[in-house]
């Protein structure tokens, strides 16, 4: 661990982390998830809570008399009964805790861990406790390019807090990009930015680089975000690399997003592109984890 | 008429050494001859070998056969090393991997000198590959291709599950993913029914959902089923691009390697057949070398390129002309090639790059030499020699997989079409028994070549033998030898051969006198080696060899070995035996005795009751018997029984050369006439009393005269058979004894002769009535027979009862084979 100076920075009031929430259900890949969630955790000084959602929708179809599943991959009919279904759910239930039990000592963080019946989207909607939601981007594999549950990007954009999508295969941040326009939900974004950059970087591991889309309808516009954009983050004390883009289209600034390979996307969750098609597209398949700041 | 005591002359001086004068000897040292190319007195056997090897023909190979350094090897060499200077060089061999069967590596032939070039060809494709491959891999155009093909079947599985998703969407229904697969269950506002709810649904409704979602189950299932194909199929696009821009990468490569082997086809064959191996496994050359994560151990750490190597087995490049070569140690393996393994991980693996040559290929096209016993005492080497001289290739098999000892995974390489000539070296006795016992033998090696041991000296071959010694030493970097040592050099090789007219042609012999008189000239400072160097050398090699000879004299000496040197015993004779330690041979004096009794006409040879006496001796016993009953009682029973011993010995004796100085024991224990103990004897007889020929005649007088030596008189001296004095090349201090008068050396034809002069007294001739001279011996040995045979009469002692020579005839002459011994 690097040194921590005990004062609150400018950073740190824009985006403050002591609570972290990490959902999951049944068709979650539990392991990378949880893994990147007590980094995460250890690498913010913040508190992790495990939930483990047992889907209700799932739990009402194993009641009727008639239902079933195709088993994956072959895709042959099973009979679905609710006995079988509950105790499914309670050792992956049990799994799931005794993972993040495990992981969170050996990090030394601190956890939780509960069960609830419900939706996932739901309760990430209703997480007003935590300051940071994790969800799992990916979400349960179908085929090579299929996976239900990815749902989890849209259940982000909905969500009452900060939420961070993490992807199955967690990766030290050695990029960070995030894209400012000036709003206020980008300043809270770019706040987040470096205070992850200055915590890394605390850490003792090699300060991340960071990038910042600026983002204007005019160049002018552009410039200024820029200008602002560079203002802030000096305060801060991180050094950054600015790229400006004048009235981006959806697919231009998605692709400028994508640039960096496995780069942690730190955005406002406001940002309008996310509410397209391509955004859709691009929290659920990014190489790297998307923090959604709010 | 017969020659009495007086009229018996012993041989002169000149005639116990017959001298090769210097003078007849045109040079004055070695120096100023012109060496020898040829071998000297084989001219059989050089018929023989130019023969075999101007056949060349398949199951044409040679047997040189004839004692250990007569030089058959240096004679194969020559004759070798001349042939396959002329003959054009043999290709080259390899081993390459085979593309379609790893477990046969193919063979590979190509023109002398160019497997090295086509190995290093190899190398440095693959090291260029190892660039050129993932370059092409890393390019822009590359990822780009491969994404447009990830995105058309990532598209296929969306728009086909989207229409799915569509479809139940539309009818309500929810597809949800379970912990193990996907299930489909009735849906109202976004949440899936209860039991409760959908119980409460109109039968109409329920029913619809129940057929909807069987309908999309089967949809999805069908979709599922078609995922593993869409995923082939996709790899197998992402193959074929694979394989394309491998091909881009490769094939100019390889293409630049065809031109140079454009006049090989099979080369080119096997270019073909690593392109497209290349091409199929191209991630080899993309591998990062990591090994998998948690098993450190599966593979090694570089990627392997083996099966693109080329294992030259045969690399000709350096040859002129065809090969020779000589096999010292021909095992099975080192003749026939093998497959060597290494143990990873404790298991035993191979390829072909493992395999070794054996001597026949590295002979193949030209000619091998083995010696004959070595092949023969290696386990398998001579079979397998057989085998595959039979077959016309070489099949490398180890003898774990012939015997079917070990069951280690190995390989079976192609054969490898043999054409070599092997030409084997061996005693006779080898030949002989090879053509008597090997079926196969007579079939595959046609030509023998027999060497002779000596040769006779003749005016022709005297000069020829003195340039032989001038190759030699000049071979050896040794001192030019003047006339005088050539003389003594060629009359030391006469004693050598054994014979006074001929001379050796045991060149290791004769070189090791060359090297040891070129010491002794060095030592006395010599300029030239000079007859007295050769003596020194003569004289040191018999001085070292004489440990046991001078022993036996001294044990003569001391009386510790019975022998008298003076007086004369009846029934006791000095025989003289030869005793061979090496290469060494020495004669010692032995006394045999002879005891007669009445008896049942039986001789019995005591060496042969103790089983210490050879077939051969004991064949000149029972030819004793023969001559007893012919002369002696040819209408009687020979009524008597005598023994003949070897006196103090105890090693055996074997020959028939004793068998006059048995003989002579025996008629003078008859005859009771004393018997000259200061003579020896030997030669041997046949049944009508003539003296035959016999070996070691010179270490034989040498021994008896060395047991003399220091009391000669005059008296002393060996009777010999006349047959044997053309051999004579003794001792110089035994020709200056004779010269001296010494010691004489009496040749003899007959039985006759012997005894008269052993005994001093007459033999005897039956005159005209049949009878022998009165007081001759002969007379007196028949009387005692006619005693011996009356008294058998008297005491009715029956006649082959027992006491009967060995295979002695009835009278009637048939065999008593069926009458139990006394």
């Amino acid at each position: 661990m690097g040194k921590r100076t005990g004062a609150m920075t400018a950073a740190d009031e824009l985006f403050s982390i002591r609570r972290i929430l990490v959902a999951l259900d049944p068709a979650t890949p539990a392991a990378a998830l949880l893994d990147a969630s007590v980094a995460f955790a250890r690498q913010v000084e913040a508190e992790l809570e495990g939930l483990f959602v047992e889907d209700i929708d799932l739990m009402r179809l194993a009641e009727l008399p008639f239902a079933h599943f195709l088993s994956l991959p072959a895709g042959l009919p099973q009979p679905l009964d609710l006995a079988s279904l509950e105790r499914e759910m309670r050792f992956l239930a049990a799994g799931a805790r005794q993972a993040l039990e495990t992981r969170a000592r050996e990090m030394n963080v601190r956890c939780s861990f509960r069960v609830v019946r419900g939706h996932l989207e739901a309760e990430v909607r209703t997480a007003e406790a935590a300051d940071l939601v994790i969800l799992d981007r990916s979400g349960a594999t179908v085929t090579r390019y299929l996976r239900l549950g990815a749902a989890a990007g849209v259940a982000a954009l909905g969500a009452a807090r900060s939420v961070l999508l993490v992807s199955r295969r967690p990766a030290a941040i050695e990029s960070l990009v995030t894209a400012y326009d000036g709003s206020p939900g980008a300043d809270r974004a770019l706040g987040a930015a470096a205070r992850l950059a200055s915590r890394v970087t605390e850490a003792g591991a090699a300060p991340p680089a960071v990038f910042v889309l600026c983002l204007g309808a005019t160049k002018p516009e552009a410039a200024k975000a820029e200008k602002k954009a560079r203002g802030a983050l000096e305060r801060h004390g991180v050094a950054a690399t600015f790229r400006t883009l004048t009235a981006p289209g959806a697919a231009e600034l998605t692709a400028a997003l994508r640039a960096s390979a496995n780069a942690l996307l730190v955005l406002p969750a406001e940002l309008p592109l996310l509410a397209s098609e391509e955004g859709e597209r691009l929290l659920a398949e990014s190489d790297g984890a998307v923090l959604l700041v709010r | 008429m017969k020659k009495t005591t007086e009229t018996i002359a012993p041989l002169p001086a000149e005639a116990l050494y017959t001298r090769c004068d210097p003078a007849r000897l045109d040079f004055a040292t070695t120096a100023e001859l012109e060496p020898v190319e040829e071998m000297l007195g084989q001219a059989r056997a050089i018929e023989a070998v130019t023969f075999g090897i101007g056949m060349r023909r398949q199951r044409y190979n040679l047997f040189l056969l004839g004692p250990a350094g007569i030089g058959k090897h240096w004679l194969a060499r020559q004759f070798l090393d001349r042939q396959a200077k002329a003959a054009p060089v043999p290709s080259d061999w390899c081993y390459i991997n085979n593309f379609d069967e790893t477990g046969k590596p193919r063979a590979l032939r190509l023109p002398a000198g160019r497997a090295s070039r086509l190995r290093a060809d190899m190398q440095r494709l693959v090291e260029e590959l190892r660039v050129a491959i993932p370059a092409a891999f890393d390019s822009d155009d590359y990822r780009t291709r491969k994404q447009v093909i990830e995105q058309q079947f990532k598209e296929r599985h969306e728009q086909t599950f989207s229409d799915i998703q569509k479809e139940a969407r539309k009818k309500s229904i929810a597809l949800i993913r379970t912990p193990a697969g996907i299930a489909l269950g009735p849906m109202r506002k976004g949440e899936v029914l209860s039991a409760e709810e959908f119980r409460g649904l109109p039968q109409e409704e329920q029913e619809r959902f129940k057929a909807d979602m069987e309908t999309l189950q089967q949809k999805l299932q069908e979709t599922l089923r078609q995922v593993p194909k869409w995923d082939k199929d996709q790899r197998e696009k992402v193959r074929e691009l694979n394989r394309e821009v491998t091909r881009f990468a490769v094939g100019h490569l390889i293409d630049e390697m065809r031109k140079d082997y454009q006049d090989l086809k099979n080369v080119l064959e096997y270019l073909g057949a690593a392109e497209a191996d290349i091409i199929d496994n191209a991630q080899d050359f993309l591998s990062t070398g990591e090994a998998p994560a948690g098993l450190p151990f599966l593979q090694p750490a570089e990627p392997s390129f083996t099966r693109y190597e080329v294992n030259v087995l045969i690399d000709n490049a350096a040859l002129e002309g065809a090969p020779v070569v000589y096999e010292d140690n021909p095992t099975f393996p080192n003749l026939i090639g093998r497959v060597e393994h290494v143990s990873q991980f404790g298991a035993l693996v191979t390829d072909f790059t493992l395999i070794k040559s054996g001597a026949l290929h590295r002979a193949n096209g030209g000619y091998l030499i083995v010696d004959a016993l070595k092949v023969l005492t290696q386990p398998f080497a001579w079979e397998g020699l057989k085998r595959v001289l039979r077959a016309g290739e070489i099949r490398i098999e180890s003898l774990g997989q012939i015997l079917s000892l070990v069951s280690t995974v190995s390989i079976e390489p192609e054969p490898i079409p043999l054409d070599v000539q092997v030409v084997l070296l061996g005693e006779r006795i080898l030949y002989y028994l090879l053509s008597e016992h090997d079926p196969e033998f007579n079939e595959l090696f046609k030509v023998a070549a027999d060497f002779e041991e000596d040769m006779p000296i003749t005016p022709e071959n005297v000069p020829l033998y003195a340039r032989l010694i001038a190759s030699m030493a000049k071979h050896d970097d040794l001192r030019p030898f003047d006339k005088g040592a050539v003389a003594r050099i060629i009359e030391r090789s006469a004693r050598i051969a054994g014979d006074a007219e001929k001379i050796s042609a045991h060149l290791v012999l004769i070189g090791d006198l060359l090297r040891e008189a070129d010491y002794w000239s060095r030592t006395n400072g010599h300029d030239s080696v000079t007859a007295a160097d050769v003596q020194n050398a003569v004289d040191a090699q018999i001085r070292r060899a004489s440990r046991v000879r001078e022993r036996i004299n001294e044990e003569i000496e001391r009386g510790t070995i019975l022998i008298d040197t003076a007086g004369a015993v009846p029934g006791q004779v000095n025989g003289l035996s030869v005793l061979e330690l090496g290469h060494y041979a020495f004669g010692r004096p032995t006394r045999i005795t002879a005891r007669v009794r009445l008896g049942a006409g039986r001789v019995v040879d005591i060496e042969r009751e103790v089983k210490l006496g050879g077939p051969i001796h004991s064949k000149g016993i029972l030819i004793l018997s023969g001559f007893l009953g012919a002369r002696y009682a040819p209408d009687r029973p020979l009524s008597l029984s005598a023994s003949l011993v070897f006196e103090q010995s105890y090693g055996g004796v074997e020959g028939d050369s004793a068998s006059l100085g048995e003989l002579v024991a025996l008629l003078t224990a008859l005859a009771e006439v004393p018997v000259r103990q200061s003579l020896a004897v030997t030669g041997s007889v046949n049944q009508n009393g003539e003296v035959q020929a016999v070996g070691g005649v010179n270490e034989k007088i040498e021994s008896f005269f060395d047991t003399c030596a220091g009391r000669l008189d005059g008296s002393h001296g060996v009777v010999i058979p006349q047959a044997n004095v053309r051999h004579l090349m003794l001792r110089h201090d035994v020709v200056e004894a004779a010269a001296a008068g010494k010691f004489h050396v009496y040749p003899v034809t007959t039985v006759d002769e012997a005894i008269a002069l052993l005994t001093g007294v007459p033999a005897g001739e039956r005159d005209a009535a049949g009878q022998f001279p009165e007081g001759s011996v002969n007379r007196r040995v028949e009387e005692r027979l006619i005693v011996l045979a009356e008294k058998a009469r008297k005491f009715g002692i029956p006649r082959g009862r027992g006491e009967r020579a060995h295979g002695e005839d009835d009278d009637d002459g048939k065999a008593d084979r069926g009458h139990d011994r006394g």
